[in-house]
């Protein structure tokens, strides 16, 4: 690696690390808390202004597709003209821009969580590949904890809410806590990484 | 504010049991880490597809590095993406990554062409390997599965904050025959990968993964610093169980400290 690229490299890190420092800094002496919540707050600015690397990455990608006739090409030219149209009409025609939001991108929303709600419930029928005893009796806690929380378990038998009931409060409650605790000590481990500059991915390829 | 000493006390002590462990690991005390069966099978996800002719695609899912409580583990995800894309230069496989917000574009695209420099064959990168979806899980979860459904990718990989769009990109890969590794430590989607991934990782093994990737005795310190900051919550939470039954609430009042 270059003299510059280190440099730079290291002010990347330094821009990582210092802001971090400072809101621990705030948080537990107090002083500076203002700020700290403004340095929070950068984050959100500034993949707001990433958006428009998006976009123009968006626009060449497809338009690119495009003009080569790519495989599917078609599929390219309806998402570079749906987002033209939508993008254009933003400032062009607000009462357009508004039509296609209620009528045609809320439509799409709600038709694609109908879709998901499905999808989730063939999920395990057409996703599961693996046929060991742990998933078998995955799909029986499964069975019983749906049947505890549906009203037909019930009238069913009224051993699913009971049962039901037990394996979602008892081991699973107690195998999430454990879960949590372990999940929570390894993002305190990620934190300590980055803050020691030896977790560095985020900041591209020379991690 | 209540519990901030406290809190001050168990991140100084997470911090001082890390710290002396990279230093223990840097004077010789490497420890042993046991396989990751999720990391060790990447090679072969990335070897299936160099002998299909087909590609590999990755995904860090719709948490961003712009969240904090997401940032831990979307870095975990990029730290595996340049590990893999540094497999797939190896084996002149092509690599897609999927994204949902446009900073990660460029992030991606540093680590996959690195990644393929580090393979061997830096010649192989394109711009395009990168698809960026737009900035809601709305277009994120048709395009993963219009992506999957379109390629067919021989190997389908899911590390970082995965939401509810991994299981309409695991549905798709199973219809596609891809062979599937994923890792996240939300909860609510550990038993999808578990029954439905060739390989998982369960929980924090995802930030182990990210750790023990290049096998540098300093980060591997770091590991053995967190498996002793499991046994010291585990030592505390039975003490506090312990006292609790006691009919104590000495534990309570010092984490309200």
């Amino acid at each position: 690696m270059s003299a510059s690229a280190k440099t730079w490299r290291t002010l990347t890190v330094l821009a990582f690390i210092l802001p971090g420092l400072f809101i621990l800094f705030a948080r537990y002496t107090g002083i500076g808390q203002f700020m700290a919540a403004r340095v929070v707050g950068w984050p959100v600015t500034l993949a707001t202004f990433a958006i428009v690397l998006g976009v123009v990455t968006f626009v060449r990608t497809h338009s690119t597709l495009v003009i080569k006739r790519e495989k599917y090409w078609p599929y390219n030219l309806v998402a570079l003209l749906s987002f033209l149209l939508t993008f254009g009409m933003a400032f062009a025609y607000k009462p357009v821009y508004d039509y296609i939001l209620t009528n045609v991108v809320q439509t799409l929303q709600i038709a694609f969580m109908g879709f998901i709600g499905f999808y989730n419930l063939t999920f395990f029928f057409h996703g599961t590949r693996r046929r060991t005893p742990e998933v078998g009796v995955l799909m029986v806690v499964s069975i019983f904890v749906m049947l505890w929380m549906a009203p037909i378990g019930e009238i069913i038998s009224p051993i699913f809410p009971i049962v039901g009931q037990w394996l979602n409060d008892i081991p699973s409650g107690g195998a999430m806590r454990g879960f949590l605790i372990c999940v929570a000590v390894g993002m305190i481990l990620q934190y300590v990484r980055s803050v020691l500059g030896y977790e560095r991915a985020w900041s591209g390829g020379a991690a | 504010m209540p519990g901030v000493i406290f809190e001050l006390v168990v991140l100084l002590v997470c911090f001082g049991v890390v710290g002396i462990s990279i230093r223990a690991a840097k004077a010789g005390k490497v420890p042993k880490v046991r396989k990751i069966a999720a990391l060790e099978g990447l090679p072969e996800l990335v070897g299936r597809a160099a002998e299909m002719g087909s590609c590999v695609h990755f995904m860090t899912g719709a948490g961003g590095l712009n969240v904090p409580s997401y940032a831990a583990q979307a870095t975990a995800g990029l730290s595996i993406l340049g590990h893999v894309a540094e497999l797939c230069g190896k084996y002149k496989v092509p690599i897609h990554y999927t994204c949902i917000y446009g900073y990660n574009i460029a992030i991606a695209q540093d680590l996959i062409r690195t990644g393929y420099l580090r393979g061997g064959h830096p010649e192989l990168y394109r711009d395009d390997m990168i698809f960026y979806s737009g900035e809601h899980q709305y277009s994120y979860a048709p395009a993963l599965m219009g992506f999957i459904m379109r390629e067919k990718p021989a190997a389908n990989m899911m590390f970082g904050e995965i939401m509810y769009e991994t299981m309409n990109t695991i549905g798709a890969g199973a219809i596609a025959g891809s062979m599937q590794a994923a890792g996240t430590i939300n909860k609510y989607y550990q038993c999808f990968l578990v029954s439905c991934c060739d390989f998982a990782m369960i929980g924090d093994e995802l930030f182990a993964a990210a750790a023990s990737l290049r096998g540098i005795p300093d980060e591997l310190g770091g590991l053995r610093g967190a498996d002793m900051i499991k046994m010291i919550s585990l030592g505390l939470a039975a003490l506090a169980i312990a006292l609790a039954s006691a009919g104590s609430d000495l534990f309570l009042q010092i984490s309200k400290m």
